[in-house]
């Protein structure tokens, strides 16, 4: 269990400081269970001074008069394992330690259904618009992909292509707008493909976070859109070997995914902590309600190695991975020419009855994902403290076109090997006064390197610096945050002379802008807050938009890039109310996001006419357009054990220019959902409904699709899950049934929407075993 | 501890800029494609030759010239079909006679000539369905008159081949403008 100094949490101490200056400083911070919420009546004891405090109902506590220098300290709470390490307390001001409890063991009891605990403490979470998923939430969730994971936050929906690939779409934004971190790295992927899903195994999450909309100040230029972040649990310490088994079982493509997850800390060493997990899944073909959609199985490898060692108010942290993956393409999706996609859209279903399989055949996408990290942090004399991370990672992936003319089947059309390697170096002040505050700067470093055939994307290399800081201030019932960053990012690309063919070309391209961002809470009284929220963003042109040329298979599209295309930038502004007492919590959020420079595919005037066939032309055009929504969530104890959630969003993309609406927004949608937990001496069970209503997106521009938006469509969803006494330990079991009824649908955000159905029914059956001390 | 740890954190900052190499592409080994620049109709009767070919230089459609394709009244050809990636230096439709159960020529004639024109395939695969490599164009008797002949092959993948029906992929699909004299 690895101390953590968090931002957010020392906003909160902050309120608590005081006059520095005196020689006897104080020790305060918040306690929370791992799962993030806080924890009232824990005893917060300094051994050797016989000096203590007891949490309060928000977590923190307070002990004065501690003279400066290490101190051992430790925190005891029932029901949670006690917590010992060594607080180091500057001479000029308090020591803030936030730190994280553990339960003993997942005790039955202690599963009852309430909203208390965490008061406060959502209220003032962030002046952005935030959801978080926390721990406890993902052991129900263990074994499911990660979009299918994202897409039930508000404001969040995924772009898919077949059961294999879906990326998030955050605001209506996704790919190059939308940034995924993974233990605090963002992942370098081909991310400018809508069929390209991000490399993350979503059984290693113990945490995610979604920031919806630009966080580029604290992020960079990719963070226009959105930011996710994936976090694994913090490292345990002191502890005996434990772990966990994750199993999951899908009736629809027969998929089985697996996750063995082992951690320790020697007793002998304290402050170090390990963790190795590995993860695995195999699928074969979804079906519909109707029909089964060929070659849309996956089969995926992840590996995950990680350690941390802390002494006092210094650590550090290493983590390897490995994301890796082949993925079916469902062959009906691979068209020639325009004619072909209308004549598959004509007739509403695949051309061939296909029988299930678990085979992956060409069209399919063969993806490894590697990343090296090392982090640490010392305090410097005076208390603040140095943070630097370095990082590297490679992406290879390959894709194999459904059938290779004249060549080894087992060569792809192409591949490409993306390699970043990435640092900062920031200083978290400590708090001054109301303020506090983090400053620093980052650099990357890119190269793009095309396989020995084909060629999609041109090699380029690219070098990214940015310098950034940070500032909140917290007075009575007001929080400020304000941030400001400068970023310059230099490329060189060589694409082909004559686009397709001729001889390489170098071409140079130099960016260089600000982010910014300042936003405000105001706490109305005990169970009221409202946020407000205004930023800056900007991201540079990707290196599809400015030298794509070629059909983009799927949807017989011509798509053509634009060398001389500017910088895309993003006004926008939040206001975000939210709610918390002991009946219901909930929060709704406004926004506009008025973007110049917008890079979107306008299609040309004329087909592009080859032999193969016309395929429409469409060119990456700059933009003035205009994203508006509002999205919002409320949980309410309706009493008798119920508890009801809704969550609803909207967003509404337009061209400021033409009035026109933007392709590909997501619909308007809400979810409902409805559980009640029992909880009996051996076991305890969660039963819960979900309804999914997804209107028709009838904001299109009549006859520039080949397909007119897919209808609205409604989904229902049942969740079993249970605790349970098996064994010796207490296991967790869930039982789902995902689009219950069986009903036919097509989401606007799939790409396979010209062609087919969404998955129908499945059944899942999941079961996470804690063995050794996680018993 | 401290004091070790500082001069760490900087001395892994620097290593940065000469980490990646240049990523000037190989021009003979990178980026490879398959591109279809050439499309020819070879038609023969009574010893005189007749061609019509769609030109596609850069492959992507960019100089596309399709030529027109003249026709005597009353006549009928022997025909074949070229098809070349002048690029990779690459016989396409001797591919396509290697994988001939995976495809077939399909030859549509149209506009106001439409009734005047007949195609026949004559070649066949392993499973005695049409491929279209090789046909006979037969031109009835009457006077001058404008049309087009659509040609297109159709990949069947997994779609049976029945010898009748196209696929959903198609490799070729080029309309010759016709000329009846």
């Amino acid at each position: 269990m690895a101390l953590r100094w968090v931002w957010r949490a020392s906003l909160l101490a902050a309120c608590f400081l005081s006059v520095t200056g005196a020689r006897a400083q104080s020790v305060l911070g918040i306690v929370r269970a791992r799962s993030g919420e806080p924890l009232e009546g824990v005893h917060v004891i300094l051994p050797e001074s016989h000096r203590g405090a007891v949490t309060g109902a928000d977590g923190s506590y307070r002990i004065d008069g501690v003279p400066p220098g290490d101190h051992e300290i430790e925190f005891r709470h029932v029901g949670y394992a006690v917590l010992r390490t060594i607080v180091w307390v500057p001479d000029d001001g308090p020591a803030v330690l936030d730190v994280a409890l553990e339960t003993e063991s997942v005790r039955l009891r202690d599963i009852v259904v309430t909203a208390e605990g965490h008061a406060g403490e959502m209220l003032v979470r962030a002046s952005r618009s935030v959801s978080v998923i926390s721990t406890a939430d993902l052991a129900e969730l263990q074994g499911r992909a990660l979009g299918d994971i994202l897409g039930r936050l508000p404001g969040v929906t995924t772009l898919s292509t077949g059961p294999s690939i879906a990326k998030p779409v955050i605001r209506g934004l996704h790919s190059q707008r939308v940034l995924v971190l993974q233990d605090g790295v963002g992942l370098e992927g081909q991310q400018w493909g809508g069929e390209h899903a991000p490399e993350i195994d979503p059984f290693a999450a113990g945490r995610i976070e979604v920031v919806r909309g630009a966080a580029s100040v604290e992020y960079g230029a990719g963070a226009i859109g959105g930011v996710v972040r994936v976090d694994p649990p913090d490292l345990p310490e002191s502890r005996p070997i434990g772990g966990t088994l994750s199993l999951r079982g899908f009736s629809n493509n027969r998929q089985g995914a697996a996750s063995l997850m082992v951690e320790g800390g020697p007793r002998g060493l304290p402050g170090l902590g390990w963790r190795a997990r590995v993860s695995g899944r195999r699928a074969g073909d979804s079906s519909t309600p109707d029909y089964v959609l060929g070659n849309t199985g996956f089969e995926e490898v992840d590996v995950n190695l990680a350690a941390g060692y802390h002494r006092g108010r210094n650590g550090m942290h290493v983590m390897a991975s490995r994301f890796s993956t082949t993925l079916g393409l469902f062959k009906g999706a691979h068209i020639g020419n325009v004619d072909d996609l209308l004549r598959a859209i004509e007739r509403g279903r695949p051309s061939v009855e296909y029988a299930f399989t678990w085979d992956i055949a060409p069209p399919k996408q063969d993806i490894v994902h590697d990343i090296l990290l090392w982090r640490g942090h010392v305090a410097l004399p005076g208390g603040d403290v140095l943070e630097s991370s370095v990082g590297y990672q490679s992406n290879r992936r390959s894709e194999f076109d459904a059938h290779a003319r004249g060549r080894d089947a087992e060569e792809p059309a192409f591949s490409l090997t993306l390699r970043s390697v990435s640092g900062d170096l920031k200083v978290r002040m400590r708090p001054r006064g109301s303020w506090i505050g983090v400053a620093g700067i980052s650099w990357q470093d890119q190269s793009n390197r095309n396989g020995e055939s084909g060629f999609l994307i041109p090699n380029y290399h690219a070098i990214t610096g940015g310098a950034f800081a940070l500032a909140s201030r917290i007075s009575g019932t007001w929080t400020h945050e304000f941030g400001v960053r400068l970023d310059r990012r230099w490329m060189e690309a060589w694409p082909r002379e004559r686009l397709s063919i001729g001889p390489f070309v170098r071409r140079t391209h130099e960016w260089t802008s600000m982010s910014a961002h300042a936003g405000t809470i105001r706490k109305l009284g005990a169970h009221w807050s409202l946020a407000a929220q205004a930023a800056l963003a900007w991201r540079p042109p990707g290196v599809n938009e400015l030298y794509n040329f070629g059909v983009h298979h799927g949807t017989a599209q011509f798509e053509v890039g634009d060398p001389t295309l500017g910088v895309e930038r993003g006004r926008s502004a939040d206001l975000t109310l939210r709610h918390e007492d002991e009946r219901w919590t909930g929060e709704v959020t406004a926004y506009v996001n008025r973007m110049s420079g917008f890079v979107h595919l306008v299609p040309e005037a004329e087909p592009r006419v080859t032999i193969r066939g016309s395929f429409p032309s469409f060119r990456y055009t700059n933009a003035d357009v205009r994203l508006a929504g509002a999205e919002g969530s409320l949980r309410v104890l309706l009493g008798w054990g119920f508890v009801a959630d809704l969550s609803a969003s909207v967003v509404r993309g337009t061209d400021t220019a033409t009035d026109d609406p933007l392709v590909l927004m997501p619909a308007d949608r809400a979810r409902f959902g409805l559980s009640r937990t029992w909880v009996g001496d051996r076991f305890d069970l969660e039963a819960g409904l979900t309804v999914q209503t997804v209107a028709s997106q009838a904001r299109f521009v009549a006859g520039a699709d080949f397909a007119n938006p897919p209808a609205g469509y409604r989904i229902v969803g049942l969740d079993l899950v249970s605790r349970f006494r098996a064994l010796g330990r207490t296991l967790t079991g869930t039982l789902s049934a995902d689009n219950l009824l069986n009903t036919p649908y097509r989401d606007y955000l799939s790409r396979y929407r010209y062609f087919v159905d969404d998955p129908g029914r499945t059944v899942s059956f999941g079961l996470l075993v804690p063995f050794g001390s996680a018993r | 501890m401290k004091r070790l740890l500082i001069p760490a954190l900087l001395a892994l900052l620097l290593p940065v800029v000469s980490a990646c190499d240049s990523s000037e592409p190989d021009d003979h080994g990178a980026g490879e494609q398959e591109f279809i620049t050439r499309l020819e109709l070879r038609l023969t009767a009574g010893g005189r030759t007749v061609t019509a070919a769609a030109v596609d230089d850069d492959g992507d459609g960019t100089g596309l010239e399709i030529d027109e394709l003249v026709l005597d009244a009353g006549t009928t050809y022997t025909g074949t079909v070229v098809v070349l990636d002048e690029i990779n230096d690459e016989d396409v439709a001797a591919e396509i006679q290697e994988e001939a159960d995976e495809h077939q020529f399909f030859f549509t004639p149209g506009g106001a000539a439409a009734s005047r024109m007949s195609v026949v395939v004559t070649d066949r695969d392993a499973n005695a369905l049409p491929i279209g490599l090789a046909f006979t164009l037969t031109v009835s008797a009457g006077g001058g008159a404008q049309g087009t002949l659509n040609v297109a092959l159709s990949h069947f993948d997994e779609e049976p081949k029945d010898g009748t029906s196209r696929s959903d992929e198609t490799d070729i699909d080029v309309t010759f403008p016709v000329t009846i004299r």
